[in-house]
């Protein structure tokens, strides 16, 4: 029994990074423009998609077919801030989440004109092979993404914290007009936030669609990733990784004692109790309103 | 002045003279529509009427008061679930309504829970996550609901009076449209509809103000769940089936584009957003089938194309007018009196 | 400051002090507004003026101290209950609701007056058609009129000039005939003409009715002809208090004023 609950927890933790690279960019975004992105599951999505077409329709080796994809994406995020949210910079946030809503709905119905609504897989970038952790058996996908996205969490967490841009990033987040007087250009960082959310994005959208196969419904799981982002404050970045962890434990134990239907339902009643007992997450600031 | 007053008088006796005339005009033409429509006709009217009654709901909440609701489905679906299985259980029409209505509005209440203490995209995320709740209730809970199979509702009859037809069910559905709209606009001529502007736009000036603003947040989602509800009990009766399948996000999705094309915080708009929403996909499946010789090819491709539109719309709406139809028909029209 | 508590002070704010996270806002703020009369809150940018406003509002949550309002203990209520016990506030930044006409907006101020539940307005004809009739006769007297906002009564918010804004923010403010009214930097941002209009507006409004009125401004000038009490904040305490003369002389209001870009006038 014990064995099944560690081996579980460690599936589980395995997920919850996955999870925690997609919340990144979500509070990355939040943090620096203010907007809550709800088209990140299909940024992520798409991302996987533009890979898919780059290795499996045109046949490119990944090391081709990556920086591609990688370059698409943040194409597609940065026209997305451009053309889409940038015009309506100003107007209140009901709005902005209502045109990204939509957006994450053309961008479902667009991927499922250009490449169908079946579940395609992709080819294997991450060894199936089952890892053996100690005793522990866990599926090859899940251990190489959950290095994948140590790697590049830690990667991400050091840039932000010590480079420039980095720097100029939490300073638009913590006040823009201050940022803007002291001579940070705020639009740049705006697309700049939102080219690095992408890409993030994609290389979860990369892993997920390993693990689970593709399909323009793949933002789904970002319920999954909505209810990392509330548990651990829209605020932190850093703290998506513990949230992510938890949610992917949980998930995971839950899923294997009380069957997949409830799997697929326990993030939405996570985040009802996460939004009725504690609206800022477990890192989240306390916003005081100052009128 | 006293010319001056006279001749403003007479104008404004002259857009009074034109508005009667109008409305006089559309009631004749709504009693008419069984009688000069064929029956496709008659049964889109029915439906728009119906989405017109849910999309006043959405209208009310999202529209006027401002909060964020993506689970206008559930409301829908919970009165007519109610209503479903009241009337298969043999109870009289009325008492399947007015419960439908009951229960939605108490549904409301509870959605709008969380609306006390969070805003914006947080409350959003929560009423997406109680739609969810809700149809994953709704497939499993097998006992009552009958999961994927869905209820049957039999054909139902007042005093008498069997509504066999869709006709006949046209002439239940229009007074109840006539009086959503009615009703919603009597309400934003009283404390009642200005206080749910007010949460919209500064509840904290509201509530200095005397606004209630946690009684009114929990009002304006228990209203617009209400006339979701009897919108949904309407469907039950209409369609006479009732699944899951009929209140998934895409159907929420469906009315917050309706509101936001239409025009928000407006009674007109939310006639014109359903009007135009459902009308869309059977435009477009005219357009696709003179177009595109073998349209059984890409059914599904159509419902595909359909979410692209929605997403699309919203889009463009927002950025476009976000008083949406109304607003383009005041830009070239001038003023219409239907205050929002 | 020793609080003997007269009948004649409506408000009565007793040792309050406010904390945002680390930083104090208010520390130990006393004051006490006569009935009937125009008290002033001054003080540099900062100084925890319009903070002080919003605890009376109910706003914020004080981390000490009372406020008493005609013996009534006002932290103990909820933000609503303001209105009902005749207090009104207007905003620095002016609050008014778009989407509504002037007249609704000024309505929107008599909010707790009426009493129209979802079924009356639902329903409209009736006693909900009475009472809105009531209402707007009333306000297009004592208030519309009152305020020479006839000729904007019925138009939007948007699009008004800054100045009538300011008015139909007052305007609103008196709906429901305040016993206490709380104005927020009411001559902000206006033209000599506009902030004379304004100040004979509140004096008239004084005469008239009797209100009691605690405001906020910068404006000195103004100020001197309007008010009988002053009181002096500067970074969340009090620092004076006596009426415009006796404060204008204060060195130590002097001192505070002094390298403050935005302090209108410095005393005489």
């Amino acid at each position: 029994m014990i064995s099944t609950i560690v081996e579980l927890s460690l599936v589980g933790i395995a997920s919850g990074s996955i999870y925690a690279l997609g919340a990144m960019g979500f509070v990355l975004i939040y943090k620096a423009s203010g907007v809550f992105n709800f088209a990140m599951g299909e940024m992520m999505m798409i991302g996987a998609y533009f890979l898919y077409t780059g290795m499996v329709i045109f046949g490119l080796p990944l090391a081709a077919a990556l920086p591609l994809a990688l370059i698409a994406s943040a194409a597609t995020a940065a026209g997305i801030e451009r053309f889409l949210l940038r015009p309506l910079l100003g107007q209140p946030h009901e709005v902005l989440i209502k045109v990204l809503f939509g957006t994450g709905a053309m961008l479902r119905g667009l991927a499922g004109l250009v490449w169908g609504q079946d579940i395609v897989r992709l080819p294997e970038i991450l060894p199936r092979k089952p890892v053996f952790l100690g005793p522990f058996l866990i599926p090859g996908t899940l251990a190489w993404g959950m290095l994948a996205m140590f790697v590049v969490f830690g990667g991400f967490m050091l840039y932000y914290r010590f480079s420039r841009t980095g720097v100029a990033i939490r300073a638009t987040a913590e006040d823009q007009s201050t940022a803007e007087a002291m001579g940070i250009d705020i639009r740049g960082i705006f697309s700049f936030t939102w080219i690095v959310a992408g890409i993030l994005a994609t290389a979860a959208g990369i892993v997920g669609a390993s693990v689970n196969g593709l399909s323009p419904y793949l933002g789904n799981f970002a319920l999954e990733v909505i209810a990392v982002v509330l548990l651990a404050g829209l605020t932190s970045i850093g703290g998506t990784m513990v949230a992510g962890i938890i949610v992917g434990v949980m998930l995971t134990l839950l899923g294997y004692f009380l069957g997949g239907a409830w799997q697929q339902f326990m993030p939405y009643l996570l985040v009802l109790l996460v939004m009725l007992v504690r609206p800022r997450g477990l890192y989240g600031t306390k916003l005081v309103e100052r009128l | 002045m006293a010319t001056m007053a006279a001749a403003t008088m007479r104008t404004a006796g002259r857009a009074t003279v034109l508005r009667w005339a109008a409305i006089v005009g559309l009631a004749a033409l709504a009693l008419a529509l069984p009688a000069i429509g064929n029956g496709y006709v008659t049964y889109m009217a029915c439906l728009i009427l119906i989405n017109v009654i849910a999309t006043i709901g959405l209208n009310v909440t999202v529209g006027y008061a401002g909060l964020l609701s993506i689970g206008h489905a559930a409301f829908v679906g919970m009165g007519a679930y109610v209503s479903a299985l009241l009337l298969i259980a043999g109870a009289p029409l009325p008492v399947a309504l007015v419960a439908a209505a009951v229960a939605a509005f108490l549904f409301g209440i509870v959605f709008g829970l969380p609306a006390i203490r969070i805003k914006g995209v947080h409350l959003a995320i929560s009423t997406l996550a109680a739609q969810f709740t809700f149809y994953f209730v709704a497939q499993r809970w097998t006992a009552v609901t009958h999961g994927d199979n869905g209820l049957q509702t039999p054909q139902v009859s007042l005093f008498g009076f069997s509504f066999d037809s869709d006709a006949r069910l046209y002439f239940l559905i229009l007074p109840f449209a006539v009086a959503s709209c009615l009703t919603a606009a009597n309400l934003f001529r009283t404390r009642v509809g200005r206080a749910f502007i007010a949460l919209r736009e500064r509840d904290y000036a509201a509530e200095v103000l005397g606004v209630n603003v946690v009684y009114y947040k929990l009002l304006a989602f228990a209203v617009g769940a209400t006339y979701a509800g009897i919108a949904g009990a309407l469907l039950s009766i209409f369609l006479r089936l009732v699944n899951p399948d009929q209140f998934v996000v895409s159907v929420s999705i469906f009315y917050l584009t309706a509101v936001l094309v239409g025009g928000r915080g407006s009674i007109l708009g939310s006639i014109l957003g359903a009007l135009f929403m459902t009308l869309l996909p059977e435009f477009m499946r005219v357009v696709a089938s003179g177009l595109i010789a073998d349209t059984s090819r890409y059914v599904g491709q159509l419902a595909t194309f359909r979410e692209f539109l929605f997403g699309a719309l919203i889009v463009l709406f927002l950025h476009l007018d976000p008083r949406g139809l109304v607003g383009l028909i005041e830009k070239f029209g001038g003023r219409i009196e239907f205050r929002g | 400051m020793t609080m003997a508590a007269a009948a004649d002070d409506l408000l009565v704010v007793d040792d309050l002090t406010l904390e945002f996270g680390g930083i104090r806002a208010l520390s130990n703020v006393s004051l006490r507004a006569r009935r009937g009369a125009v008290t002033a809150i001054i003080g540099p940018n900062g100084a925890g003026k319009t903070s002080l406003l919003n605890v009376i509002s109910g706003f914020y949550r004080p981390r000490a101290g009372r406020v008493l309002y005609d013996g009534v203990d006002l932290l103990a209520r909820p933000g609503y209950a303001r209105a009902g016990l005749g207090i009104a506030r207007t905003f620095q930044n002016i609050a008014l609701f778009r989407g509504m006409s002037v007249l609704e907006n000024v309505k929107l101020g008599a909010h707790a007056e009426l009493r129209a539940g979802l079924f009356a307005a639902a329903l409209y004809l009736g006693p909900a058609r009475r009472e809105e009739r009531a209402l707007t006769a009333r306000i297009d007297g004592e208030v519309i009129d009152f305020l020479r906002l006839a000729a904007f009564r019925d138009r939007e918010i948007v699009g008004l000039p800054f100045g009538v804004q300011k008015q139909v923010e007052l305007a609103r403010s008196l709906a429901a005939a305040p016993k206490l009214l709380l104005l927020d930097e009411p001559f902000a941002g206006m033209n000599a003409t506009e902030k004379q209009a304004m100040a004979d507006d509140i004096r008239r409004t004084v005469d008239a009715r009797g209100t009691t009125v605690v405001m906020i401004d910068h404006d000195m000038k103004t100020l001197m002809a309007l008010t009988e009490r002053v009181v002096v904040l500067n970074f969340g305490e009090v620092i004076a208090e006596g009426t415009p003369a006796e404060v204008q002389a204060d060195p130590r209001v002097v001192e505070a004023y002094i390298g403050v870009p935005e302090a209108e006038e410095a005393p005489a």
